[in-house]
């Protein structure tokens, strides 16, 4: 299994560095958001750092999914790995792990400098430091539902359709965020949403042929 | 699917490919129901902030107020009489995710933080906050102090008090809040607070600087007050409100530039001026303060006693679309809400004005009580229709939805948009719709709080039948539609060859869920080439353990062993 996440990250080495890259973007930004205003409005200041992250997290994280399986079907990865002892469910469990990392290496960074920046600019009577953990849950949440949905779209056969599904399904299932905000019942939606996708992937990678 | 005998092989082949078939439906349909209600959601959203941002709100005006008394009123000096004017903005309405920043800092909803002040440049910071833990109210004070010698030192004090004192270290005599509500946002720490607690049921007058704690009585679980809020504070959509008094005024021959307001620029040249003292109290430092009850019922807290006096006034229901006014309006059927309680002098109380915007934020009303609590005068905000060139006064409501240039389109497209949503989601809508709160029910995705149907449900004033039959009739789009798709999905389950039951889930799911089901069962169909059934001759599927038109099993030749034996030499040898 160890080998297969070893394989899997040095395969996608390039998502690896560009979630690097883009963290180190963000915290960027939020430090001169933080600088540049605000004293004690957490409105402004998350909102802002928000409206920024998420709708580039949607896209880039069911575009690196799309992009792990396309790539799978193409360079014919998990027909070889089969001839291995090793299960399908293994391979994608591999490749969900993978995922996983990448939205750490973004997210954690800018979870570290945002709780960091509070602690500094505000007061914990206006906002309460334990809601960040609340909003990184479900940023994280929606990430990784984009990305399984990616996963699924990946599967299919046609590369225009999958080009045009990311570029719908992604922003749809952001939004959710600016509709809902963070609180528990948008979690559990996108639980359910993660959930049933993964089964989906699953359900429809084990059963395919190679 | 098809027949399933559990003893054969065969039979557990075909339950778990049952099995997986219907994994496979139920998390496909979950994850097109999701995505196609967000896109439906957005689509909605869009039309009604369109139509709100159509809208020209004019204010609404009480004049005379009818409040003050008539020797004021008709003072022959007086030449603007005393009115109250409410105004109210067609912003788009803000989602969950303002929602929940709004709610989360100082004086928010679920925030415990009360009232927050701090210098800029300075440690000095005044707290007061609802502990949890203890269950106290903690005054967090930091001051700088000068020294003799010019030095200055940062002092930090705490005072903490609970139901039954007030100290500077949290003792367990002090009790423990556990539900407190807080009086309005804007007061200085040092003066006394009051708040009430749901699950003690009294009030509460805290005074930090004298350490005292009083209480009221308790209040009988006969009356049942369920107060929400105590006076009228910002968060609860004044920024979407307003509402003021405007005393009455003379007029001095002193001419003047600088005056703006349309009332005043009638008279030309002429100062106004109002010698009234009418006291507007809105706040938990003065003697009269109004508490709203989830019923929309606002009584009078006596501040000395913290006694409850009868009702004081209640809040008004707007001429929505559909609704009819009348009735108090409950405080979660309203996007926003002002009331305050107006005095003359320091301690005449003479009534309480209350303005309301409904849920969709296309009509207000607004009233006035006098001191005994008795509605005096109403209004509500108007629009103009135009009907064939021509501009014909209506309700604000009205004007919005088809009133302006574009409304109807729009009000059309939000129709139809309203019926794409599942049948099933639509019916939840009508059922669900007065216990939506107003708020949250902008942030709604698989309900449509704000759907014309959800408006219809809540039209208390219609009967029965008019209520379950105009219902059908306005969500006859979406039935039609679903009809349509249920019997396409039939015809379609009959011709790929799923057995009846798996041919009428489907047919009841397409019908419940419209075009997510219709959707996910286009996914999810399966694609095997049937063959011949050699029963019926009808095409049937090869997966299936049985013919799903005859119920006929495949027929399986019987294997019988030869009579006759090849036998070896030794064989032959022996016998």
């Amino acid at each position: 299994m160890f080998t297969l996440i070893k394989r899997e990250i040095e395969d996608n080495l390039v998502d690896f560095l560009a979630a690097a890259l883009l963290s180190a973007v963000f915290v960027f930004i939020a430090i001169s958001l933080a600088k540049a205003n605000l004293g004690h409005e957490p409105q402004t200041f998350s909102i802002g750092l928000l409206l920024v992250i998420l709708p580039i997290t949607g896209l880039v994280f069911m575009g690196m999914s799309t992009g792990q399986m396309t790539n799978d079907k193409t360079r014919k990865v998990s027909a070889f790995l089969s001839t291995l002892p090793v299960t399908r469910t293994q391979i994608l469990l591999a490749r969900v792990i993978t995922g996983v990392l990448v939205m750490l290496v973004l997210f954690l960074p800018i979870f570290i400098t945002a709780t960091v920046l509070m602690k500094m600019f505000i007061s914990p009577y206006v906002f309460a430091y334990h809601y960040l953990m609340e909003i990184f849950i479900t940023i994280f949440l929606a990430a990784f539902a984009a990305y399984c949905l990616g996963l699924q779209i990946g599967l299919s056969s046609k590369r225009a359709g999958i080009v045009l599904a990311v570029f719908i399904f992604s922003p749809l299932i952001i939004s959710l965020i600016f509709i809902k905000g963070f609180a528990i019942n948008i979690i559990m939606l996108l639980l359910l949403v993660v959930i049933a996708s993964l089964v989906r992937t699953w359900q429809k990678f084990v059963s395919t042929a190679l | 699917m098809a027949k399933i005998r559990l003893h054969s092989p065969l039979g557990t082949a075909v339950m778990n490919l049952s099995r997986k078939y219907i994994l496979k439906a139920v998390t496909t349909g979950f994850i097109t129901l999701t995505l196609l209600s967000i896109a439906l959601f957005w689509a909605r959203y869009s039309c009604e902030s369109a139509l709100r941002a159509n809208m020209v709100v004019a204010p609404v005006q009480i004049t005379p107020s009818g409040m003050l008394p008539d020797e004021i009123e008709s003072d022959p000096n007086v030449k603007l009489h005393s009115s109250i004017v409410a105004h109210f903005n067609n912003e788009p309405v803000p989602l969950g995710s303002v929602d929940y920043f709004k709610d989360r800092t100082i004086a928010g909803r679920v925030s415990n933080t009360y009232h927050y002040s701090k210098s800029s440049g300075s440690p000095e910071e005044n707290v007061i906050y609802f502990d949890k833990k203890t269950g106290l109210i903690v005054y967090h004070w930091t001051h700088l102090v000068r020294e003799s010698d010019l030095s200055t030192r940062i002092e930090t004090r705490n005072f903490y008090a609970g139901p039954n004192a007030v100290a500077e270290k949290p003792n367990r005599n002090m009790g423990r809040f556990t539900d407190p509500i807080e009086a309005g946002q804007w007061f200085l720490p040092n003066g006394s607070r009051i708040l009430y607690d749901r699950k003690l049921r009294r009030f509460f007058r805290i005074d930090f600087q004298v350490k005292t704690v009083a209480k009221g009585p308790e209040i009988k679980k006969d009356r049942e007050p369920d107060i929400v809020q105590i006076d009228s504070p910002l968060d609860y959509g004044q920024s979407r409100l307003s509402c003021e008094f405007v005393p009455p005024r003379e007029i001095t021959p002193e001419p003047i530039e600088q005056e703006t307001t349309e009332e005043n620029r009638s008279l030309t040249g002429k100062r106004t001026e109002s010698k009234y003292t009418v006291t507007i109290y809105s706040g938990s430092s003065e003697p009269y303060i109004p508490i709203l009850d989830r019923s929309g019922r606002i009584d009078i807290l006596d501040r000395n006693s913290l006694e409850v006096t009868g009702p004081a006034g209640w809040l008004p229901s707007p001429r929505s679309l559909q609704s009819s006014s009348g009735n108090p309006a409950r405080p979660k059927d309203l996007l926003a809400w002002r009331y305050f309680t107006v005095s003359l002098g320091p301690d005449q109380y003479i009534g309480l004005v209350t303005a309301a915007l409904n849920r969709d934020g296309t009509a207000m009303a607004l009233a006035t009580f006098d001191k005994n609590g008795n509605l005096t005068k109403t209004a509500y905000s108007r629009g103009t229709m135009t009907l064939r060139g021509s501009q014909h006064p209506s309700g604000s409501a009205d004007a919005a939805y088809f009133g302006t240039p574009w409304a109807p389109t729009l009000t059309i497209t939000k129709y139809l948009l309203e019926n794409l949503h599942p049948l099933a989601l639509a019916a939840a809508s009508f059922i669900t719709a007065g216990s939506v709160e107003a708020k949250a029910g902008h942030s709604a995705v698989f309900l449509m709080p704000n759907s014309f149907i959800a408006m219809h449900a809540r039209d208390s004033a219609s009967d029965f039948f008019d209520r379950y039959f105009v219902a059908l009739l306005m969500i006859l789009p979406s039935i039609i539609l679903s009809a349509v798709l249920a019997w396409r999905v039939g015809k379609s389950a009959a011709l790929t060859g799923l057995d009846a039951n798996a041919k009428w889930t489907w047919v009841i799911a397409t019908f419940a869920f419209g075009l997510a089901a219709f959707i996910t069962y286009r996914l999810t169909r399966s694609r095997i080439t049937l063959v011949t059934c050699p029963n019926c001759g009808k095409p049937r599927r090869p997966d299936m353990h049985c013919c799903h038109r005859c119920g006929s099993q495949w027929h399986i030749p019987e294997i019988t062993p030869p009579t006759w034996r090849v036998l070896n030499h030794s064989h032959v040898m022996s016998e």
